[in-house]
Protein backbone atom coordinates (compact mmCIF):
# COMPACT_ATOMS: atom_id res chain seq x y z
CA UNK A 1 0.00 0.00 0.00
CA UNK A 2 0.84 3.75 -0.43
CA UNK A 3 2.50 5.15 2.64
CA UNK A 4 0.22 8.57 1.39
CA UNK A 5 -3.04 6.05 2.52
CA UNK A 6 -1.66 5.61 6.34
CA UNK A 7 -3.03 9.11 7.44
CA UNK A 8 -6.50 8.17 6.11
CA UNK A 9 -8.54 7.36 8.99
CA UNK A 10 -9.75 4.06 8.04
CA UNK A 11 -6.26 2.85 8.10
CA UNK A 12 -6.76 4.18 12.14
CA UNK A 13 -10.03 2.66 12.47
CA UNK A 14 -7.91 -0.61 11.13
CA UNK A 15 -5.08 -0.33 13.36
CA UNK A 16 -7.38 -0.53 16.60
CA UNK A 17 -9.39 -3.25 16.02
CA UNK A 18 -8.22 -6.41 18.04
CA UNK A 19 -9.03 -9.00 15.76
CA UNK A 20 -6.23 -7.35 13.62
CA UNK A 21 -3.62 -6.32 16.32
CA UNK A 22 -4.21 -10.13 17.50
CA UNK A 23 -3.26 -11.39 13.90
CA UNK A 24 -0.66 -8.99 12.76
CA UNK A 25 2.91 -11.10 12.06
CA UNK A 26 5.15 -8.52 11.02
CA UNK A 27 5.34 -4.81 9.13
CA UNK A 28 8.00 -4.56 6.02
CA UNK A 29 8.65 -1.50 4.17
CA UNK A 30 10.29 -2.09 0.93
CA UNK A 31 12.19 -0.02 -1.15
CA UNK A 32 13.22 2.03 2.47
CA UNK A 33 15.98 4.29 0.34
CA UNK A 34 13.07 6.14 -0.75
CA UNK A 35 12.59 7.40 2.68
CA UNK A 36 15.53 9.81 2.04
CA UNK A 37 14.69 10.21 -1.35
CA UNK A 38 11.71 10.85 -1.63
CA UNK A 39 10.31 11.81 2.38
CA UNK A 40 11.88 14.98 2.16
CA UNK A 41 9.86 16.58 -0.40
CA UNK A 42 8.40 14.88 -2.80
CA UNK A 43 6.29 12.24 -0.74
CA UNK A 44 6.35 13.29 2.63
CA UNK A 45 4.23 10.61 3.83
CA UNK A 46 7.48 8.50 3.39
CA UNK A 47 8.63 10.38 6.39
CA UNK A 48 5.63 9.33 8.45
CA UNK A 49 6.01 5.40 7.62
CA UNK A 50 8.35 4.57 10.88
CA UNK A 51 6.16 6.79 12.78
CA UNK A 52 2.92 4.95 12.13
CA UNK A 53 4.15 1.57 12.67
CA UNK A 54 5.74 2.59 15.84
CA UNK A 55 2.97 4.02 17.27
CA UNK A 56 -0.17 2.41 16.02
CA UNK A 57 1.34 -0.92 15.79
CA UNK A 58 1.89 -3.22 18.73
CA UNK A 59 5.57 -3.19 20.01
CA UNK A 60 5.85 -7.02 19.86
CA UNK A 61 5.56 -6.61 16.29
CA UNK A 62 8.82 -6.75 14.23
CA UNK A 63 9.17 -4.40 11.53
CA UNK A 64 11.32 -4.80 8.49
CA UNK A 65 12.83 -2.60 6.08
CA UNK A 66 14.07 -3.91 2.60
CA UNK A 67 16.36 -1.68 0.13
CA UNK A 68 18.73 -3.06 -2.50
CA UNK A 69 20.26 0.54 -2.48
CA UNK A 70 20.80 1.72 0.71
CA UNK A 71 24.41 3.19 1.13
CA UNK A 72 26.76 2.35 4.28
CA UNK A 73 27.18 5.76 6.02
CA UNK A 74 24.89 9.02 6.66
CA UNK A 75 21.93 7.53 4.59
CA UNK A 76 21.36 4.26 6.12
CA UNK A 77 21.49 5.85 9.94
CA UNK A 78 18.84 8.32 8.57
CA UNK A 79 16.61 5.38 7.54
CA UNK A 80 17.26 3.73 10.64
CA UNK A 81 16.58 6.62 13.03
CA UNK A 82 13.32 7.34 10.77
CA UNK A 83 12.06 3.45 11.10
CA UNK A 84 12.79 4.01 15.12
CA UNK A 85 16.00 1.60 14.49
CA UNK A 86 18.22 1.99 17.52
CA UNK A 87 21.71 0.51 18.46
CA UNK A 88 21.04 -2.88 19.80
CA UNK A 89 17.73 -2.70 19.13
CA UNK A 90 17.74 -4.17 15.44
CA UNK A 91 19.66 -6.43 13.29
CA UNK A 92 21.44 -5.13 10.03
CA UNK A 93 21.93 -8.15 6.79
CA UNK A 94 23.67 -6.59 3.81
CA UNK A 95 24.06 -8.42 1.35
CA UNK A 96 26.27 -7.49 -2.43
CA UNK A 97 23.65 -5.66 -4.87
CA UNK A 98 26.04 -6.36 -7.79
CA UNK A 99 24.32 -7.79 -10.65
CA UNK A 100 27.23 -10.08 -12.03
CA UNK A 101 24.59 -11.00 -15.43
CA UNK A 102 24.00 -6.98 -16.52
CA UNK A 103 26.84 -5.13 -18.12
CA UNK A 104 26.41 -1.85 -16.61
CA UNK A 105 27.87 1.07 -19.96
CA UNK A 106 28.20 4.56 -19.04
CA UNK A 107 28.19 6.47 -22.40
CA UNK A 108 28.76 9.96 -23.23
CA UNK A 109 27.54 11.53 -25.74
CA UNK A 110 27.96 15.33 -27.07
CA UNK A 111 24.81 15.37 -28.34
CA UNK A 112 22.00 16.75 -25.81
CA UNK A 113 19.16 14.72 -24.72
CA UNK A 114 16.74 18.00 -24.96
CA UNK A 115 15.82 17.81 -28.57
CA UNK A 116 13.51 15.44 -30.34
CA UNK A 117 15.72 13.33 -31.84
CA UNK A 118 17.44 10.03 -29.98
CA UNK A 119 20.09 8.32 -32.55
CA UNK A 120 22.51 6.74 -29.66
CA UNK A 121 19.00 4.46 -28.98
CA UNK A 122 19.21 2.98 -32.28
CA UNK A 123 21.79 0.47 -31.90
CA UNK A 124 20.36 -0.76 -28.79
CA UNK A 125 16.86 -0.92 -29.66
CA UNK A 126 17.96 -2.54 -33.35
CA UNK A 127 19.04 -5.60 -30.87
CA UNK A 128 15.38 -6.80 -30.84
CA UNK A 129 15.47 -7.02 -27.04
CA UNK A 130 13.24 -6.02 -25.05
CA UNK A 131 14.00 -2.65 -23.39
CA UNK A 132 13.25 0.02 -21.13
CA UNK A 133 13.81 3.19 -21.58
CA UNK A 134 14.03 5.76 -18.81
CA UNK A 135 13.65 9.25 -18.77
CA UNK A 136 13.94 12.20 -16.76
CA UNK A 137 10.50 13.85 -17.33
CA UNK A 138 7.13 13.49 -18.68
CA UNK A 139 7.92 15.62 -21.87
CA UNK A 140 11.24 13.45 -22.18
CA UNK A 141 8.77 10.09 -23.00
CA UNK A 142 6.65 12.35 -25.11
CA UNK A 143 9.59 13.04 -27.26
CA UNK A 144 11.00 9.84 -26.94
CA UNK A 145 7.48 8.14 -28.10
CA UNK A 146 7.27 10.35 -30.51
CA UNK A 147 10.55 9.73 -32.37
CA UNK A 148 10.30 6.13 -32.07
CA UNK A 149 6.84 6.15 -33.74
CA UNK A 150 8.07 8.03 -36.82
CA UNK A 151 10.97 5.55 -36.99
CA UNK A 152 8.72 2.84 -37.83
CA UNK A 153 7.55 2.00 -41.06
CA UNK A 154 3.28 2.59 -41.27
CA UNK A 155 2.57 -0.92 -41.81
CA UNK A 156 4.52 -1.73 -38.23
CA UNK A 157 2.43 -2.09 -34.93
CA UNK A 158 3.07 0.44 -33.33
CA UNK A 159 0.69 0.80 -30.58
CA UNK A 160 2.21 -2.59 -29.25
CA UNK A 161 5.94 -2.22 -29.73
CA UNK A 162 6.01 0.96 -28.07
CA UNK A 163 4.08 1.91 -24.57
CA UNK A 164 4.39 4.25 -22.34
CA UNK A 165 4.54 4.13 -18.46
CA UNK A 166 3.74 6.86 -16.28
CA UNK A 167 1.91 7.69 -13.35
CA UNK A 168 -0.52 9.81 -15.42
CA UNK A 169 -1.27 6.37 -16.90
CA UNK A 170 -4.83 5.02 -15.68
CA UNK A 171 -3.26 1.93 -13.18
CA UNK A 172 -5.12 -0.34 -15.27
CA UNK A 173 -3.14 0.73 -18.61
CA UNK A 174 0.14 0.36 -16.31
CA UNK A 175 -0.75 -2.91 -15.61
CA UNK A 176 -1.35 -4.01 -19.63
CA UNK A 177 1.78 -3.05 -20.35
CA UNK A 178 3.77 -4.72 -17.65
CA UNK A 179 1.28 -7.60 -18.75
CA UNK A 180 2.39 -6.83 -22.63
CA UNK A 181 6.32 -6.55 -22.22
CA UNK A 182 6.20 -9.70 -20.52
CA UNK A 183 3.78 -12.14 -22.43
CA UNK A 184 3.48 -10.27 -25.97
CA UNK A 185 6.37 -10.59 -28.55
CA UNK A 186 5.43 -7.61 -30.69
CA UNK A 187 5.88 -5.83 -27.73
CA UNK A 188 9.85 -4.80 -27.29
CA UNK A 189 9.77 -0.83 -25.79
CA UNK A 190 8.66 0.60 -22.61
CA UNK A 191 8.95 4.13 -22.18
CA UNK A 192 8.88 4.95 -18.98
CA UNK A 193 9.75 8.10 -16.01
CA UNK A 194 10.61 7.35 -12.48
CA UNK A 195 7.91 5.32 -12.08
CA UNK A 196 9.12 2.40 -13.76
CA UNK A 197 12.42 2.51 -11.37
CA UNK A 198 11.62 0.51 -8.29
CA UNK A 199 9.73 -2.53 -7.10
CA UNK A 200 8.45 -3.63 -10.65
CA UNK A 201 9.60 -6.85 -11.85
CA UNK A 202 9.17 -7.88 -15.69
CA UNK A 203 11.06 -10.75 -15.89
CA UNK A 204 11.94 -10.66 -19.77
CA UNK A 205 13.07 -7.15 -20.16
CA UNK A 206 16.68 -6.70 -20.63
CA UNK A 207 17.95 -4.01 -21.93
CA UNK A 208 17.85 -0.64 -19.20
CA UNK A 209 18.71 2.79 -21.03
CA UNK A 210 18.22 5.75 -19.18
CA UNK A 211 19.09 9.23 -20.80
CA UNK A 212 21.03 10.79 -18.22
CA UNK A 213 21.67 10.08 -14.40
CA UNK A 214 19.18 10.25 -12.73
CA UNK A 215 19.37 12.70 -10.03
CA UNK A 216 20.75 10.26 -7.16
CA UNK A 217 22.94 6.68 -8.21
CA UNK A 218 20.47 5.15 -5.95
CA UNK A 219 17.94 5.90 -8.29
CA UNK A 220 20.36 5.10 -11.29
CA UNK A 221 21.25 2.32 -9.73
CA UNK A 222 17.16 1.01 -9.47
CA UNK A 223 16.81 1.93 -12.93
CA UNK A 224 19.64 -1.02 -13.72
CA UNK A 225 18.16 -2.97 -11.40
CA UNK A 226 14.87 -4.07 -13.82
CA UNK A 227 16.80 -5.76 -16.51
CA UNK A 228 18.13 -9.32 -16.20
CA UNK A 229 15.33 -10.30 -13.40
CA UNK A 230 15.92 -14.01 -14.52
CA UNK A 231 19.46 -15.21 -13.51
CA UNK A 232 19.83 -17.24 -16.35
CA UNK A 233 19.51 -14.04 -18.86
CA UNK A 234 22.03 -11.39 -19.86
CA UNK A 235 21.04 -7.91 -19.25
CA UNK A 236 22.60 -4.42 -20.62
CA UNK A 237 22.36 -1.04 -18.00
CA UNK A 238 23.25 1.40 -20.64
CA UNK A 239 23.59 5.52 -19.15
CA UNK A 240 23.65 8.05 -21.34
CA UNK A 241 24.55 10.93 -20.63
CA UNK A 242 26.14 14.18 -21.94
CA UNK A 243 29.46 14.98 -21.78
CA UNK A 244 28.91 18.34 -19.63
CA UNK A 245 28.13 16.20 -16.66
CA UNK A 246 31.74 15.04 -16.15
CA UNK A 247 32.60 18.93 -15.58
CA UNK A 248 29.96 19.58 -12.91
CA UNK A 249 30.84 16.46 -11.03
CA UNK A 250 34.66 17.27 -11.28
CA UNK A 251 33.82 20.74 -9.84
CA UNK A 252 31.44 19.38 -7.38
CA UNK A 253 34.21 16.68 -6.23
CA UNK A 254 36.59 19.64 -6.07
CA UNK A 255 34.58 21.44 -3.84
CA UNK A 256 33.48 18.89 -1.51
CA UNK A 257 37.20 17.97 -0.69
CA UNK A 258 38.82 21.34 -0.07
CA UNK A 259 38.20 21.82 3.11
CA UNK A 260 36.14 24.41 4.00
CA UNK A 261 37.12 28.19 5.25
CA UNK A 262 37.82 28.40 8.92
CA UNK A 263 39.54 31.67 10.36
CA UNK A 264 41.24 29.40 12.94
CA UNK A 265 42.40 27.22 10.68
CA UNK A 266 44.39 29.70 8.76
CA UNK A 267 45.55 31.03 11.51
CA UNK A 268 47.36 28.30 12.30
CA UNK A 269 48.20 27.48 8.93
CA UNK A 270 50.02 30.83 8.73
CA UNK A 271 51.74 30.74 12.60
CA UNK A 272 52.89 27.33 11.72
CA UNK A 273 53.85 28.45 8.30
CA UNK A 274 55.74 31.35 9.91
CA UNK A 275 57.72 28.40 12.26
CA UNK A 276 58.42 25.90 9.58
CA UNK A 277 61.72 26.11 7.51
CA UNK A 278 60.06 24.88 4.88
CA UNK A 279 56.38 26.66 4.03
CA UNK A 280 55.30 24.70 0.94
CA UNK A 281 55.16 21.35 2.94
CA UNK A 282 51.85 23.11 4.21
CA UNK A 283 50.58 23.58 0.99
CA UNK A 284 46.75 22.24 0.65
CA UNK A 285 45.64 20.30 -1.97
CA UNK A 286 43.31 21.27 -5.00
CA UNK A 287 42.84 23.91 -7.02
CA UNK A 288 42.09 26.69 -4.06
CA UNK A 289 45.19 28.96 -3.22
CA UNK A 290 43.59 31.21 -0.60
CA UNK A 291 40.73 31.75 1.76
CA UNK A 292 38.74 33.73 -0.91
CA UNK A 293 38.60 30.11 -3.11
CA UNK A 294 37.59 27.74 0.15
CA UNK A 295 34.67 28.95 1.16
CA UNK B 1 25.10 16.70 -6.82
CA UNK B 2 24.96 13.11 -5.17
CA UNK B 3 28.16 12.17 -3.91
CA UNK B 4 28.19 8.54 -5.46
CA UNK B 5 26.73 9.90 -8.96
CA UNK B 6 29.86 12.14 -8.87
CA UNK B 7 32.30 9.85 -8.15
CA UNK B 8 30.79 7.13 -10.82
CA UNK B 9 30.97 9.92 -13.56
CA UNK B 10 34.34 10.79 -13.16
CA UNK B 11 35.25 7.05 -12.48
CA UNK B 12 38.27 6.09 -14.63
CA UNK B 13 39.09 2.66 -13.72
CA UNK B 14 36.33 0.32 -13.19
CA UNK B 15 32.51 1.25 -12.68
CA UNK B 16 31.77 -1.94 -10.85
CA UNK B 17 33.93 -1.88 -8.04
CA UNK B 18 32.90 1.69 -7.55
CA UNK B 19 29.47 0.92 -7.04
CA UNK B 20 30.95 -1.99 -4.84
CA UNK B 21 32.78 0.89 -2.83
CA UNK B 22 30.15 3.14 -2.58
CA UNK B 23 27.06 0.04 -1.74
CA UNK B 24 29.58 -1.25 0.68
CA UNK B 25 29.22 -5.08 -0.96
CA UNK B 26 30.45 -7.79 0.44
CA UNK B 27 32.30 -10.31 -1.92
CA UNK B 28 30.40 -12.80 -3.35
CA UNK B 29 33.30 -15.32 -3.44
CA UNK B 30 33.90 -15.66 0.66
CA UNK B 31 37.52 -17.27 -0.53
CA UNK B 32 38.56 -14.44 -2.00
CA UNK B 33 37.18 -10.95 0.07
CA UNK B 34 39.02 -8.16 -1.68
CA UNK B 35 36.61 -9.32 -4.99
CA UNK B 36 34.41 -6.34 -5.16
CA UNK B 37 37.56 -3.80 -5.25
CA UNK B 38 39.01 -5.53 -7.65
CA UNK B 39 38.21 -4.17 -11.94
CA UNK B 40 36.49 -6.76 -13.62
CA UNK B 41 39.38 -8.22 -16.02
CA UNK B 42 41.33 -8.79 -12.46
CA UNK B 43 38.27 -10.31 -10.31
CA UNK B 44 37.17 -12.33 -13.48
CA UNK B 45 33.82 -11.10 -14.17
CA UNK B 46 31.53 -12.37 -16.87
CA UNK B 47 30.28 -8.93 -18.40
CA UNK B 48 33.11 -6.30 -18.04
CA UNK B 49 31.73 -3.17 -17.62
CA UNK B 50 32.20 -0.19 -20.18
CA UNK B 51 35.47 1.02 -18.87
CA UNK B 52 37.27 -2.21 -18.71
CA UNK B 53 35.59 -3.48 -21.86
CA UNK B 54 37.49 -0.03 -22.96
CA UNK B 55 40.89 -1.55 -21.78
CA UNK B 56 40.22 -5.30 -23.54
CA UNK B 57 39.80 -3.37 -26.64
CA UNK B 58 36.07 -4.24 -27.44
CA UNK B 59 32.82 -2.22 -27.64
CA UNK B 60 30.44 -1.98 -25.33
CA UNK B 61 27.74 -3.42 -27.97
CA UNK B 62 29.02 -6.42 -28.36
CA UNK B 63 25.55 -8.16 -27.92
CA UNK B 64 25.04 -10.16 -31.26
CA UNK B 65 21.13 -9.04 -32.29
CA UNK B 66 18.80 -11.48 -31.53
CA UNK B 67 16.11 -12.79 -33.88
CA UNK B 68 13.27 -11.30 -33.69
CA UNK B 69 10.56 -9.86 -35.83
CA UNK B 70 10.51 -6.28 -35.22
CA UNK B 71 11.34 -4.09 -38.14
CA UNK B 72 14.04 -2.25 -38.30
CA UNK B 73 13.89 1.22 -36.56
CA UNK B 74 14.97 3.95 -39.80
CA UNK B 75 14.62 7.36 -40.34
CA UNK B 76 11.36 7.56 -42.46
CA UNK B 77 12.22 8.06 -46.01
CA UNK B 78 11.85 11.85 -47.09
CA UNK B 79 8.75 11.58 -50.09
CA UNK B 80 10.54 13.31 -52.62
CA UNK B 81 8.60 15.33 -55.10
CA UNK B 82 9.90 15.51 -58.81
CA UNK B 83 10.46 19.48 -58.11
CA UNK B 84 12.49 19.50 -61.37
CA UNK B 85 9.36 19.16 -63.38
CA UNK B 86 7.61 21.93 -61.99
CA UNK B 87 7.77 24.95 -63.87
CA UNK B 88 8.96 27.99 -62.37
CA UNK B 89 5.65 29.83 -62.30
CA UNK B 90 4.04 26.71 -60.85
CA UNK B 91 6.59 26.80 -57.59
CA UNK B 92 4.84 28.73 -54.59
CA UNK B 93 7.05 31.79 -53.60
CA UNK B 94 7.93 32.21 -49.86
CA UNK B 95 4.53 33.90 -48.72
CA UNK B 96 1.95 31.76 -50.72
CA UNK B 97 4.01 28.50 -48.93
CA UNK B 98 3.57 30.33 -46.01
CA UNK B 99 -0.68 30.60 -46.57
CA UNK B 100 -0.90 27.03 -48.03
CA UNK B 101 1.58 25.72 -44.66
CA UNK B 102 -1.11 26.97 -42.87
CA UNK B 103 -4.52 25.55 -44.62
CA UNK B 104 -2.51 21.68 -45.08
CA UNK B 105 -2.03 22.28 -40.79
CA UNK B 106 -5.48 22.79 -40.63
CA UNK B 107 -6.77 20.02 -42.80
CA UNK B 108 -3.83 17.97 -40.49
CA UNK B 109 -5.71 18.60 -37.50
CA UNK B 110 -8.95 18.39 -38.76
CA UNK B 111 -8.07 14.63 -39.81
CA UNK B 112 -6.72 14.21 -36.38
CA UNK B 113 -10.34 15.80 -35.23
CA UNK B 114 -11.45 13.35 -37.19
CA UNK B 115 -9.31 9.86 -36.78
CA UNK B 116 -8.46 10.25 -32.95
CA UNK B 117 -12.38 8.82 -32.28
CA UNK B 118 -11.68 5.41 -34.07
CA UNK B 119 -8.06 5.05 -33.14
CA UNK B 120 -8.35 3.31 -29.51
CA UNK B 121 -5.08 5.01 -28.38
CA UNK B 122 -4.69 8.20 -26.62
CA UNK B 123 -1.15 8.47 -27.04
CA UNK B 124 -0.82 8.76 -30.78
CA UNK B 125 1.97 11.55 -31.86
CA UNK B 126 -0.06 14.77 -33.59
CA UNK B 127 2.24 14.55 -36.33
CA UNK B 128 1.51 11.13 -37.10
CA UNK B 129 -1.88 12.11 -38.71
CA UNK B 130 -0.24 14.47 -41.71
CA UNK B 131 2.81 14.01 -41.53
CA UNK B 132 5.42 16.70 -42.15
CA UNK B 133 7.19 15.25 -45.53
CA UNK B 134 3.34 14.57 -47.19
CA UNK B 135 3.08 18.28 -46.29
CA UNK B 136 6.03 19.44 -47.78
CA UNK B 137 5.49 17.31 -51.19
CA UNK B 138 2.44 18.86 -51.72
CA UNK B 139 3.10 22.13 -51.18
CA UNK B 140 6.48 21.36 -54.02
CA UNK B 141 3.86 20.35 -56.24
CA UNK B 142 0.78 22.21 -55.67
CA UNK B 143 -0.17 23.97 -58.21
CA UNK B 144 0.04 21.49 -60.51
CA UNK B 145 -1.99 19.15 -58.82
CA UNK B 146 -5.24 18.98 -61.17
CA UNK B 147 -6.85 15.82 -60.75
CA UNK B 148 -7.47 13.34 -57.69
CA UNK B 149 -4.90 11.14 -59.87
CA UNK B 150 -1.66 13.59 -59.81
CA UNK B 151 -1.88 12.59 -55.74
CA UNK B 152 -1.61 9.24 -56.34
CA UNK B 153 1.84 9.94 -57.75
CA UNK B 154 3.06 11.46 -55.09
CA UNK B 155 1.04 10.15 -51.87
CA UNK B 156 -0.13 6.72 -52.22
CA UNK B 157 2.52 4.60 -50.47
CA UNK B 158 3.54 7.43 -47.47
CA UNK B 159 0.10 8.38 -45.88
CA UNK B 160 -1.86 6.16 -44.49
CA UNK B 161 -4.95 8.12 -44.49
CA UNK B 162 -4.60 8.02 -48.17
CA UNK B 163 -7.51 5.62 -49.03
CA UNK B 164 -9.93 7.52 -46.47
CA UNK B 165 -9.32 10.82 -46.52
CA UNK B 166 -8.05 11.13 -50.48
CA UNK B 167 -10.58 13.31 -51.87
CA UNK B 168 -11.14 15.50 -49.17
CA UNK B 169 -7.31 16.46 -49.28
CA UNK B 170 -7.86 16.73 -52.62
CA UNK B 171 -10.79 19.46 -51.89
CA UNK B 172 -8.56 21.80 -49.80
CA UNK B 173 -5.65 21.76 -52.68
CA UNK B 174 -8.02 22.95 -54.83
CA UNK B 175 -9.31 25.25 -52.12
CA UNK B 176 -5.61 26.81 -51.55
CA UNK B 177 -5.08 26.67 -55.42
CA UNK B 178 -7.86 28.97 -56.08
CA UNK B 179 -6.87 31.47 -53.20
CA UNK B 180 -3.19 31.32 -54.38
CA UNK B 181 -4.31 32.29 -57.89
CA UNK B 182 -6.84 34.42 -57.45
CA UNK B 183 -3.46 36.60 -55.17
CA UNK B 184 -1.70 36.27 -58.15
CA UNK B 185 -3.91 37.56 -60.13
CA UNK B 186 -4.75 40.82 -57.86
CA UNK B 187 -1.31 41.53 -57.11
CA UNK B 188 -0.63 42.83 -60.62
CA UNK B 189 -3.82 44.98 -60.77
CA UNK B 190 -3.04 46.48 -56.68
CA UNK B 191 0.13 47.35 -58.59
CA UNK B 192 -0.70 49.23 -61.23
CA UNK B 193 -3.27 50.87 -59.07
CA UNK B 194 -0.81 51.91 -56.81
CA UNK B 195 1.21 53.74 -59.50
CA UNK B 196 -2.03 55.65 -60.70
CA UNK B 197 -2.55 56.65 -56.93
CA UNK B 198 1.33 57.50 -56.35
CA UNK B 199 1.62 59.62 -59.87
CA UNK B 200 -1.46 62.45 -59.07
CA UNK B 201 0.57 62.76 -55.21
CA UNK B 202 3.65 63.47 -56.85
CA UNK B 203 2.43 66.18 -59.22
CA UNK B 204 0.67 67.35 -55.80
CA UNK B 205 4.08 67.47 -53.85
CA UNK B 206 5.83 69.48 -57.01
CA UNK B 207 3.09 72.06 -57.30
CA UNK B 208 3.33 72.44 -53.03
CA UNK B 209 7.48 72.55 -53.74
CA UNK B 210 7.00 75.43 -56.19
CA UNK B 211 4.19 77.23 -54.18
CA UNK B 212 6.64 76.66 -50.78
CA UNK B 213 9.73 78.31 -53.04
CA UNK B 214 8.00 81.53 -53.97
CA UNK B 215 6.54 82.25 -51.11
CA UNK B 216 9.90 81.64 -48.51
CA UNK B 217 12.11 83.45 -50.77
CA UNK B 218 12.92 85.86 -48.52
CA UNK B 219 13.85 83.38 -45.87
CA UNK B 220 17.76 81.38 -45.83
CA UNK B 221 17.93 78.50 -47.61
CA UNK B 222 18.29 74.90 -45.68
CA UNK B 223 22.02 74.04 -45.62
CA UNK B 224 22.57 71.88 -48.32
CA UNK B 225 24.33 68.07 -47.11
CA UNK B 226 27.46 67.54 -48.36
CA UNK B 227 28.18 64.13 -48.96
CA UNK B 228 30.82 63.29 -46.31
CA UNK B 229 29.04 62.69 -43.17
CA UNK B 230 30.44 63.11 -40.07
CA UNK B 231 29.85 60.94 -37.11
CA UNK B 232 29.32 62.61 -33.22
CA UNK B 233 33.03 61.94 -31.55
CA UNK B 234 34.69 60.94 -34.75
CA UNK B 235 38.41 61.76 -34.58
CA UNK B 236 39.09 64.61 -37.13
CA UNK B 237 42.90 64.35 -38.00
CA UNK B 238 45.01 66.13 -41.02
CA UNK B 239 46.74 62.86 -42.00
CA UNK B 240 44.12 61.38 -44.02
CA UNK B 241 42.73 63.79 -46.82
CA UNK B 242 39.20 63.39 -47.40
CA UNK B 243 37.93 63.30 -51.28
CA UNK B 244 35.92 66.45 -52.17
CA UNK B 245 32.69 66.22 -54.16
CA UNK B 246 33.32 66.47 -57.68
CA UNK B 247 32.09 70.26 -58.56
CA UNK B 248 28.74 70.96 -60.21
CA UNK B 249 28.73 72.15 -63.68
CA UNK B 250 28.54 75.85 -63.94
CA UNK B 251 24.53 76.55 -64.65
CA UNK B 252 24.15 78.11 -68.58
CA UNK B 253 22.55 81.08 -69.10
CA UNK B 254 19.02 80.19 -69.48
CA UNK B 255 19.02 77.86 -66.13
CA UNK B 256 20.16 80.84 -63.87
CA UNK B 257 17.54 82.97 -65.42
CA UNK B 258 15.33 80.96 -64.80
CA UNK B 259 16.15 80.23 -61.36
CA UNK B 260 17.18 83.45 -60.49
CA UNK B 261 14.73 85.82 -63.07
CA UNK B 262 11.82 87.20 -62.43
CA UNK B 263 8.87 84.83 -61.98
CA UNK B 264 6.12 87.34 -63.44
CA UNK B 265 5.89 87.91 -67.29
CA UNK B 266 6.72 91.43 -68.32
CA UNK B 267 3.97 93.58 -70.03
CA UNK B 268 3.75 94.74 -73.16
CA UNK B 269 4.90 98.37 -73.98
CA UNK B 270 1.94 99.03 -75.65
CA UNK B 271 -0.18 97.26 -73.25
CA UNK B 272 0.85 99.39 -70.42
CA UNK B 273 0.73 103.02 -72.22
CA UNK B 274 -3.02 101.96 -73.50
CA UNK B 275 -4.29 101.49 -70.53
CA UNK B 276 -2.51 103.98 -67.94
CA UNK B 277 -3.46 107.66 -67.68
CA UNK B 278 -1.58 110.96 -65.55
CA UNK B 279 0.55 109.57 -62.87
CA UNK B 280 -0.24 105.82 -63.20
CA UNK B 281 1.06 105.86 -66.51
CA UNK B 282 4.41 107.51 -65.56
CA UNK B 283 4.93 104.64 -63.02
CA UNK B 284 4.32 102.43 -64.75
CA UNK B 285 7.15 103.32 -67.34
CA UNK B 286 9.59 104.18 -64.69
CA UNK B 287 9.02 100.12 -63.34
CA UNK B 288 9.49 98.56 -66.68
CA UNK B 289 12.30 101.01 -67.35
CA UNK B 290 14.14 99.16 -64.00
CA UNK B 291 13.14 95.41 -64.81
CA UNK B 292 14.90 95.85 -68.26
CA UNK B 293 18.24 97.15 -66.78
CA UNK B 294 17.40 94.76 -64.26
CA UNK B 295 17.15 92.02 -66.55
CA UNK B 296 20.39 93.25 -68.57
CA UNK B 297 22.47 92.90 -65.76
CA UNK B 298 21.52 89.47 -65.46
Amino acid sequence: MDPEHLRDKEWREITESPIFRANILFGCIDEVHLINVWGLSFRTAFAAIGTFLRGRFPASVSVVGLSATLEPGPATASVCKSLGFFDGGFKFIRNSNERPNTQFTVQFTTRGLNSDTFPDLLPYLASGRKTIIHCRTLDQVSRVYAYIWRLQPDNADKLIRTRMYHSINPADYNAETIRLIDNNPRCQIIISTVAFSNGLNAKSLLDSLSLGFAPTFDESWQEKGRVGRNPDTIGRGVILANRSVIKAAETYLECEYIIPYNPFIYFLFFFSSCLSSNPAEYCLKGKGKGPSNLG
Amino acid sequence: MDNSKALIIVEKGCYISRINISYGNPSLDPSRPDLPQLDCIAAGRRLPCSLCLLRLGQSASTFSPLESSFPVLTPPKPVIASKSLVKKKDKLNKKERIIAEKHLVEFGESIRQLERCSDGHKYRPRSSYFPLDVSSAILDMLLVIHFPSHLDDILKETWIYFGTHRMSLYNSIIDIQTRIKAGRTKAPRLTKSRQRQTQPLEMDTENEESASETSTESEEPAPQSSGNKRRAMEDITNTAKRRRAPRAPQPSVAQAQQEYGPRYQARRRGAITQGSSGVDGQENNTRTMNLRSRNRLN
